[in-house]
């Protein structure tokens, strides 16, 4: 090992280092001759500052490696600040995106429900008589009854047997099931 | 901190999960922590416990170290705070174990056991610091005026040129030959 590098580490203990310490850290993590300096430079500062415990173990810094050896890697998120400029324009953002998931959930709703209007509107000939397109939007009203009806039969019963089976009593056991007749009049 | 600072330099690299980097960091600090947590705990071998796990925290937690502070003071704080958690929970403990002496006895001669049990692992003090010592007085004046103002009174390279009357790369160069020629005296006691 260059002597230089020894001094390196030297300079690296004062905080005196003069070049970019990066690379000097790669050598001193992974040469032992630097290692082993940087723990003898160590020992003489604090024996020179009466740092020294009564006592000291060898095996300390191993014994720490190997439990620390057991841990996961740390790896910190590297935190990119942005300027300060950009903060009102990210909120402007969040903002904007909510209107737009407003405007694309709401819009088919009301759409749906202008459709209607229009097609009321639209399906009103000049010289139809009322009674006729009365007729077509009845029948339109009766057939989605019956879908929603058919599904909420299905409902009520699959519920019916599943809490029988799971041995659930609750307030239907001591109640009729409601069905609904598609064919009611 | 400057950008050179050789903690902040160790820090960067534990934080991108190089665990050799931090064993640097517990090289560098042992001794201090050992120092600090001795001031509460009297077993040593309780001690070595405390700062061992004293380091484990700081591992754990430095994601979260900004570098608002110094590391060691960071690191000062943990290892009190450890000390301090591992007292009340002795204390806990010796109330309960109050109600069976033979417990407490076993206890003891299991410490006991402990510090006298692996004699090679231990270093004193006072034969370091004697080693030390003579390896300084046995230097030449420049370079042991060097590493004592660097040292004792803790002077910048800039200031001990100031003093010494000579170029700051010559500061460099009698400290670091000073630290090599104690390095030499120690490496004995170091290797045994």
């Amino acid at each position: 090992m260059n002597v230089d590098r020894t001094e390196d580490v030297s300079a690296m203990i004062d905080d005196e280092l003069e070049q970019d310490g990066q690379h000097l850290v790669d050598d001193l993590l992974n040469t032992p001759l630097l290692r082993e300096r940087w723990r003898s430079y160590h020992l003489i500062r604090d024996s020179l500052q009466h740092q020294l415990p009564e006592k000291l173990d060898k095996t300390l810094a191993s014994s720490v490696a190997a439990k620390i050896d057991n841990e996961p890697h740390i790896l910190a998120p590297v935190k990119k600040s942005q300027p300060a400029y950009l903060k009102p324009l990210a909120g402007l953002a969040i903002a904007a995106s909510v209107a737009a998931l407003a405007i694309v959930v709401l819009q088919p709703a009301q759409e749906g429900s202008s459709e209607q209007g229009i097609q009321v509107a639209s399906f009103t000939p000049v010289g139809t008589p009322v009674t006729s397109q009365a007729r077509q939007d009845d029948a339109q009203i009766r057939q989605v009854r019956a879908e929603a009806r058919a599904r909420l039969n299905s409902y009520l019963v699959n519920y019916n047997e599943y809490q029988t089976n799971s041995g659930i009593q609750g307030m239907l056991p001591y109640a009729r099931t409601v069905t609904y007749e598609n064919n009611r009049k | 901190m400057g950008s050179n600072d050789a903690d902040k330099l160790l820090i960067e690299r534990v934080k991108q999960g190089d665990k050799k980097a931090f064993d640097a960091l517990v090289v560098k600090y042992q001794q201090r922590v050992i120092n600090l947590v001795s001031r509460f705990v009297r077993s040593h071998a309780d001690a070595l416990d405390v700062t061992q796990d004293a380091f484990l925290k700081a591992y754990r937690a430095l994601p979260n170290f900004r570098g608002d502070s110094a590391f060691y003071t960071w690191l000062y704080r943990i290892a009190v705070n450890t000390a301090k958690n591992y007292l009340a929970m002795q204390s806990r403990r010796s109330g309960e174990l109050d109600q069976d002496i033979a417990e407490i006895e076993q206890i003891e001669a299991n410490d006991a056991l402990r510090d006298k049990a692996t004699p090679e692992r231990l270093l004193l003090r006072d034969e370091i610091q004697a080693t030390v010592i003579a390896a300084i007085e046995a230097l030449p004046e420049d370079l042991r005026t060097a590493i004592m103002l660097r040292e004792v009174d803790g002077m910048s390279y800039e200031d001990i040129a100031g003093v010494m009357e000579c170029p700051i790369g010559t500061v460099r160069s009698r400290i670091f030959r000073a630290r090599e020629a104690v390095d030499k005296q120690l490496k004995p006691l170091l290797d045994e």
